[in-house]
């Protein structure tokens, strides 16, 4: 049984966390929302910039580390559901001001964001989730040293709204990853950005969490996806199966039904046993009292996965008031160097530190 | 009125009314005995015959058990209710009872703590008589033991189950005394009795007492009538007349104004150069709350405007004042007043009542003892402030003093070995 | 000023270095200053005589005023506190205490130590145990941090006095204090070591871990029951291995103390959180040999933070035959929150033996939770009356719509008692639908309560809750209702709402049914005027005004000024009462002449503002003639922002100098109609901000009047 200790990081109630280094100063950061917080005890604060605020939501959904403008210090790539707009926020150096936002693109509201490889060329691309519209894929410019040259390309895969829900991951074992919508995948052409992506709509996943995960959960060799219902109640497996006509069918087993809102979904090590355990949680009052399951208690947990069964180890549970959930977008790293996998939980509960002490009892 | 003086109208001194309780008995036997609950009272002095006269009429209790660390006391309960209860010296031995559900602690203040959580721990239900504890970390502790060990416990603050104090707080909420700004308490203590100042004849302990219990958690010191008689003199058993009546009067002050922590307390005592030797304490005492204060005051004559005790509210539209008795409002016709029906001065049936019927639903009860605590604590709050003399700023969620360490020693009194917290 | 300052550095030093004038100057003020002095502030000889031996007033105030002097009063007070005299001995005592109190003060640290140099010869070896016990009093409030606590530890050592020395420093609490208790542990008795235990864990004293740790292991029962107890503050989940040991090796008395400190242990671990699963695990293991109390407390524990796995454990654990632990168990399943929960006790529930049933089900109802129907519904079909009871109630409380359709079918066929609990049941879930917007179930909820409500109070209720969900189906309900004469204020909202919905459902024939239903049942004047103005606008083609009695054709003529002292009012500006249409009249330097106007298509309401002019205290006149076929008693209602004086056939019926809003049906008089052509003059005053009126006349039942008034 793993040992976490549990901290409370100042007052922020934004959604979306993230961990990196943010003034170089070789100890790492967390930042979440309008502000980072310096390591290594996460005491002292400092404004990022301020960011609109509507019900208890912050348009901000993702506050991911990228070095946009190639200067060697990590910038941030965010986007919310009212502002429509993807940006990225430049890294004053270290320095104690407020931070530049500049505009990438206003694709539609977001409602968060992934990071995926998707042209296999070693940098991730940002892939935002975009409910209501076809789904874009930003590519960073860089130069022949790699180092982003502050401009993207834009690629629009599809011609459909998108719907809630998003995934990346090989489905057909061709060694390419595929993008997972809530009822289907869409498939790279050969020249990955050249042409419109295939569509498979084969299951319907509902409201899905983002990210839809791809995971050969059952160890059969066939990708298997796992999904939370990122507004309502469940969370489960989608068993992918070939016949021997080769006609692909996804067979639904249940994780955790009597849970709700499971939007974020991650895959780590994080008891250190080879194996990659599910990592989630719930995000408190993800539609501000309108989702079923917003007055259950909240939790984060990590699932051991084991040829096909999910077995639940709780982190944190019980009243909103002093317990975590998952927020939508929740970091996992070692974040103090003790070899152990740390878990930083954002959510409108609270941002938690959750200090992973490893093997105890 | 003296409640002492009141306690003697109704006859309940020492030569008082047989408890055999015939009605009750006769109305027994529509309870199953599965439904009926059976009590252990501790402490059978005063406010345990009170206790006991209401306990003896209810139906739907059997008081099994009584228990003193006097033998005399208790034989002397023993005997009003007919031989049909024990009595024990040991409190413990209650609590060893499977068959005691309930235990209702009249003692000394400053065994309230300590047997409440112990009955806690014994897995009873507790009935315990203000104040909660002489200090606040005690406080602290009894909730956390209460909340551990799942049980009800009620503080004896009665006044919470009482109808013309359930009106007052309706009328305040109902905001037609506007914003109420400032709450007043106070009462004259018995004057003529000379509480503190007293000079002590250290003696043996008389046969039938077992002193060492009695002081139980208190430090220990040779026996002497005037500590055993008067309890309340003395720092290490009680808070004067503050942990007396301003417990009650302040719980409904902290009731109205919707506050359960201070944020500064300042505090000054004087004692009367009229009253040869007597050091009673004229206290005054101001409470800083959000948006409001509360004074405490301990008055040397009874009346004051003609009321010799009670809570008052002013808002900016009206005031309200309560006691026991009434509830009145000025402008007079802000809003409907109220009077008592029937016996007021110790009125404990409702809140009886209300105990029994948590440990049933297992809710908390309407003096539930994180309320008992938090009133007990703006009491002992003031007394710290009557004696260090100055403005003490405190914390009410941490229940520290701010920017004063030395003065965060007032909050306990490490309990004499072999007894702990 | 005090005497001190002009001691030996004062005035002879201030002498010897001014000039010789200043001398006398300065000599007359300390003179003076002296006789100052010693009017504000008696010596400190004075006071002591007055504390050892005054009468009664004067010993009073001195104890009084003698801390004010400082810590110079303290060796006097020594000596009193080591006399014989046992009174003046508790008086010494309580002034140095008040010292102590008042040194204690922030920024007062050199007084402090300074007082404690004073007080520690109290407790010195030579002296008698009477000093050494007030001095341990004393000096536990005082001891500042850094100060030596020697001479107090030196006393633990004193068996005597051991424990007064301990918990002294227990209260003294600084690092020395902390110090000097650690060093006495490991060579103290088992018993105090239990005692110096306590000490250490109520200081949540950090550092003393390791040796606490140590007599876990080593001490015995009692000292490691204590040491777990000492260390629980930590939540230090490293801890829990220690404690299951100490409890296998527990014996007697210990036995409970290894449980409670574990206990205590796992609250302060969840209370640090991260640590959940090893949490409930330990309370599953404490589980296994609890029984009684204990058992009861850890159930109660896992109510408050366990999850689904654990109603399995309490719900197999439940005895109807332990009373106490039934309604522990019992509140401890009902405070497991969350679906998973739910859902399992509802798996769980046919396997329960059947007192558990019918205690469970009021249980399951408060989750609100859709699964629990089924059971309820069961309960409320059963030939058990006790379930029948349970269940229906249940389903009441459960808030579910889907109670409802059972809830009608024992509302209206069931027997007295089932009748009554369902009618209660669709009140609440009626409510709970309402609360949650879910308006079309709780309408019907509503509606059917209101159908077959046993008296005027659910009726009433019914009608609120239709007011707050209005929907057509309720529309026969609800006019029902208008016709009985006790319900009607709730009946209004009702109306109201009904309307409204009606017309959003595209149903306007049927609104206007509403509408005319409450114009009808001529309600208070709020809601007359929101129904006129609703059906007004629902059919613009409709005259409301002239269908509920309001006059609509005026003349007006104005402004004229009101006048300093109110002459406007008083004089007959336009020869009043009678009128001439065709007649002008100075208003300041213009000539005012009759207008035509039309009052609103609503009510009647004529805009002065927007009709005569926009002014302050002024006044206008507004004229019309009314037309009935037979004559008739009558009431005219008027509504005036500000004030106005009427005159009827050219009698003046009202003077009402006034100001305020409008409100309708504000001034009724009484009046007779003459057959054929009434006149009704006005005299309106406005004061400052609307200036409007509207006039309607109504039978004396209230009824409006029908009349013809000439048209444009």
């Amino acid at each position: 049984m793993l040992r976490f200790e549990k901290t409370r990081i100042g007052n922020v109630t934004s959604e979306a966390a993230s961990v990196f280094d943010v003034n170089h100063d070789g100890v790492l950061d967390i930042v979440s929302g309008e502000y980072w917080f310096e390591g290594p005890d996460f005491r002292k604060k400092h404004k990022i910039r301020p960011i609109q605020q509507v019900e208890d939501y912050y348009d901000d959904f993702c506050d991911y580390p990228m070095d946009v403008n190639g200067d060697g210090y990590l910038d941030i790539i965010t986007g919310g559901w009212w502002g429509e707009t993807l940006r990225w926020i430049e890294n004053p150096h270290g320095q104690h001001c407020e931070w530049a936002v500049h505009d990438i693109d206003r694709p539609g509201s977001i409602e968060t964001i992934r990071f995926w490889d998707v042209d296999g060329d070693g940098h991730v691309e940002i892939v935002p989730n975009t409910p209501g519209v076809p789904q874009a894929i930003y590519k960073l410019q860089r130069d022949e040293q790699g180092r982003g040259r502050e401009a993207f390309d834009k690629f629009v895969i599809n011609d459909f709204p998108s719907g809630h829900g998003l995934g990346f991951g090989d489905i057909d074992g061709d060694g390419r990853g595929e993008i997972i919508l809530s009822t289907g995948w869409l498939k790279a052409p050969e020249e990955t950005f050249q042409a419109r992506w295939s569509w498979h709509p084969e299951f319907d996943l509902g409201c899905a969490s983002v990210p839809i995960l791809v995971h050969d959960v059952n160890g059969d060799g066939l990708a298997d996806l796992i999904v939370g219902q990122a507004h309502n109640y469940g969370l489960a497996w989608y068993e992918q199966r070939i016949d021997s006509k080769g006609e692909r069918s996804w067979i639904k087993h249940d994780i955790d039904p009597y849970r709700s809102q499971y939007h974020d979904l991650q895959l780590a090590d994080i008891d250190n046993d080879g194996e990659l355990e599910l990592i989630t949680g719930q995000r408190y009052r993800a539609h501000c009292g309108r989702d079923p399951g917003e007055l259950d208690p909240i939790g984060l947990y990590y699932f051991k996965i084991n040829k096909g069964r999910f077995e639940r180890f709780t982190v944190d549970y019980g009243d909103p008031e002093v317990s975590s959930g998952a927020g939508i977008y929740f970091w996992v790293t070692d974040l103090d160097g003790n070899g152990w996998k740390d878990i930083v939980a954002p959510g409108k509960e609270g941002l938690y530190l959750f200090r992973n002490l490893g093997k105890a009892i | 009125m003296k409640r002492r003086s009141f306690l003697q109208s109704i006859g309940l001194g020492a030569a008082g009314l047989a408890w055999n309780g015939m009605n009750a008995r006769a109305a027994r036997g529509s309870i199953s005995p599965n439904e009926k609950i059976t009590v252990g009272l501790i402490g059978c002095g005063g406010q345990g015959t009170a206790h006991m006269t209401h306990l003896v009429k209810r139906p739907d209790v059997e008081v099994a058990a009584v228990c003193d660390a006097f033998i005399p006391r208790y034989e002397e309960f023993v005997k009003r209710t007919g031989e049909r209860c024990t009595g024990y010296q040991d409190y413990r031995r209650i609590l060893e009872r499977k068959d005691i559900d309930a235990v209702f602690i009249v003692t000394p203040d400053h065994w309230h703590g300590l047997m409440t959580i112990h009955a806690c721990e014994a897995g009873k239900d507790v009935y315990v008589e203000k104040p909660l504890t002489t200090t606040i970390f005690e406080g602290r502790k009894v909730v956390q033991a209460a909340r551990r060990y799942g049980r009800v416990v009620q503080n004896g603050i009665q006044q919470r189950s009482m109808e013309v104090f359930k009106r007052s707080i309706d009328t305040l909420r109902s905001g037609k005394l506007g914003q109420v700004t400032h709450s007043g308490a106070w009462v004259s203590p018995n004057v003529g009795e000379h509480w503190t100042d007293v000079v002590e004849t250290p003696q043996d302990p008389p046969a039938g007492l077992d002193w060492d219990l009695w002081l139980g958690p208190a430090p220990w010191v040779p026996f002497s009538p005037q500590r055993f008689g008067k309890f309340r003199a003395f720092d290490d058993y009680a808070g004067g007349e503050m942990t007396n009546w301003g417990v009650h009067l302040m719980d409904i002050s902290l009731w109205g104004l919707g506050q359960d922590a201070p944020l500064s307390i300042q505090g000054t005592g004087v004692s009367p150069l009229s009253l040869p030797g007597d050091d009673q304490q004229m206290l005054q005492v101001v409470y800083e709350f959000p948006g409001s204060t509360l004074t405490w005051s301990q008055l040397s004559s009874e009346s004051y405007a003609g009321k010799g005790y009670g809570t008052l509210f002013r808002g900016t539209q009206g005031s309200l004042y309560v006691n026991r008795e009434s509830m009145v409002l000025e402008p007079e016709g802000l809003a409907p007043g109220y009077r008592s029906e029937g016996e007021f001065f110790i009125r404990l049936e409702e809140h009886h009542t209300n105990f029994f019927e948590c440990m049933r639903t297992r809710q908390l009860p309407a003096a539930d003892v994180e309320i008992g605590h938090r009133s007990a604590s703006v009491c002992l709050l003031g007394n710290i402030a009557v004696d260090l003399r100055r403005r003490l700023v405190w914390d009410g969620e941490n229940e520290r003093f701010v920017g004063d360490e030395q003065a965060n020693r007032y909050l306990y009194r490490p309990y004499r070995a072999p007894w702990h917290l | 000023m005090r005497v001190k300052s002009f001691l030996p550095e004062g005035p002879g030093a201030l002498i010897r270095s001014l000039p010789g004038k200043s001398l006398v100057f300065l000599s007359a003020l300390w003179f003076i200053s002296i006789q100052g002095a010693q009017a504000t502030e008696p010596p400190l000889r004075n006071l002591l005589e007055d504390f050892k031996g005054g009468n009664p007033q004067s010993q009073a105030l001195a104890r009084q005023r003698l801390p004010s002097l400082g810590l110079r009063v303290v060796p006097d007070m020594l000596q009193l506190l080591s006399g014989k005299d046992e009174k003046l001995s508790k008086a010494a005592c309580d002034i140095i205490l008040q010292l102590i109190n008042d040194v204690s003060a922030p920024g007062r640290e050199k007084d402090r130590k300074k007082l404690a140099d004073q007080l520690v010869p109290l407790i010195a070896p030579d002296r008698s145990e009477k000093d050494k016990v007030a001095g341990l009093r004393l000096l536990e409030r005082l001891v500042p941090p850094g100060y030596d606590v020697a001479p107090i530890a030196g006393l633990l050592a004193d068996n005597n006095l051991r424990e007064k020395a301990r918990t002294a420093l227990q209260r003294i609490n600084t690092g020395e204090a902390r110090n000097a208790l650690r060093s006495a542990v490991a060579s103290a008795d088992p018993l105090f070591q239990v005692a110096l235990l306590n000490s250490l864990g109520e200081m949540k004293d950090a550092e003393g871990l390791e040796i606490i740790i140590r007599l876990a292991v080593v001490g015995t029962p009692e000292v490691q029951a204590a040491a777990i107890r000492a260390l629980s503050w930590t939540g230090d989940p490293s801890y829990l291995a220690l404690a299951r040991s100490v409890r296998q090796n527990a014996t007697g008395e210990s036995r409970f103390d290894s449980f409670d400190a574990t206990l205590r242990l796992l609250e302060a671990m969840t209370a640090r959180g991260g640590n959940w699963e090893a949490v409930v695990r330990e309370y599953g293991e404490l589980l296994k040999t609890s029984s009684g109390p204990s058992w009861q407390a850890v159930i109660s524990a896992l109510g408050q933070i366990g999850d689904e796995r654990h109603v399995d454990l309490i719900l197999g654990s439940l005895d109807p035959g332990d009373p106490q632990g039934f309604h522990i168990g019992l509140h401890a399943l009902s405070q497991l929150r969350g679906a998973a929960a739910t859902h399992r006790m509802v798996s769980l529930f046919p396997q329960a033996a059947t007192p558990t049933k019918i205690a469970l089900l009021p249980i399951l109802a408060a989750k609100n939770d859709e699964s629990t129907l089924p059971h309820l519904v069961a309960a409320a079909r059963s030939a058990d009356p006790a379930f029948r009871k349970a269940g229906l109630e249940g389903l009441g409380v459960s808030g579910q719509p889907s109670a409802i359709p059972v809830l009608e079918e024992f509302a209206r066929s069931g027997n007295d008692e089932e009748k009554k609990l369902a009618l209660r049941g669709l009140l609440t879930v009626g409510q709970a639908c309402s609360a949650h917007g879910v308006r079309n179930e709780a309408s019907r909820a509503m509606n059917t309560l209101y159908q077959l409500a046993q008296d005027d109070s659910q009726r009433r209720e019914a009608l609120k809750g239709m007011a707050s969900n209005p929907s057509p189906e309720s529309l026969d309900s609800i006019l029902a209702a208008a016709q009985v004469e006790s319900l009607r204020d709730v009946v209004f909202p009702a109306l109201q709402a009904l309307a409204g919905t009606l017309v959003a459902a595209g149903q306007g024939d049927k609104a206007m049914v509403v509408y005319k239903k409450i114009l009808e049942i001529t309600p208070g004047a709020q809601d007359l005027a929101a129904a006129a103005a609703g059906l007004q606008k629902l059919d613009p083609s409709l005259n409301v005004a002239e269908m509920v009695g309001f006059v609509t054709q005026w003349w007006v003529v104005g402004p004229f000024p009101l006048g300093e002292d109110k002459s406007g009012w008083d004089q007959a500006l336009i020869g009043e009462p009678n009128v001439d249409l065709a007649a002008t009249y100075p208003s300041g330097d213009k000539q005012a002449a009759w207008k035509r106007v039309q009052g609103s298509a609503d009510i009647g309401k004529v805009d002065l503002l927007k009709e005569v002019a926009d002014c302050q205290a002024c006044l206008c006149y507004a004229y019309t003639e009314i037309e009935v076929s037979e004559e008739a008693d009558a009431v005219l209602c008027l509504g005036v922002d500000d004030g106005e004086k009427v005159w009827f056939n050219s009698s003046l019926v009202l003077d009402n100098f006034t100001q305020g809003a409008l409100v309708l049906d504000r001034d009724k008089i009484p009046v007779h109609l003459k057959k054929g052509i009434n006149t009704l003059l006005l005299k309106v005053y406005q004061n400052a901000m609307p200036w409007e009126f509207c006039v309607r006349i109504l039978s004396p039942e209230g009824v409006p009047v029908s009349f013809t008034q000439k048209k444009p």
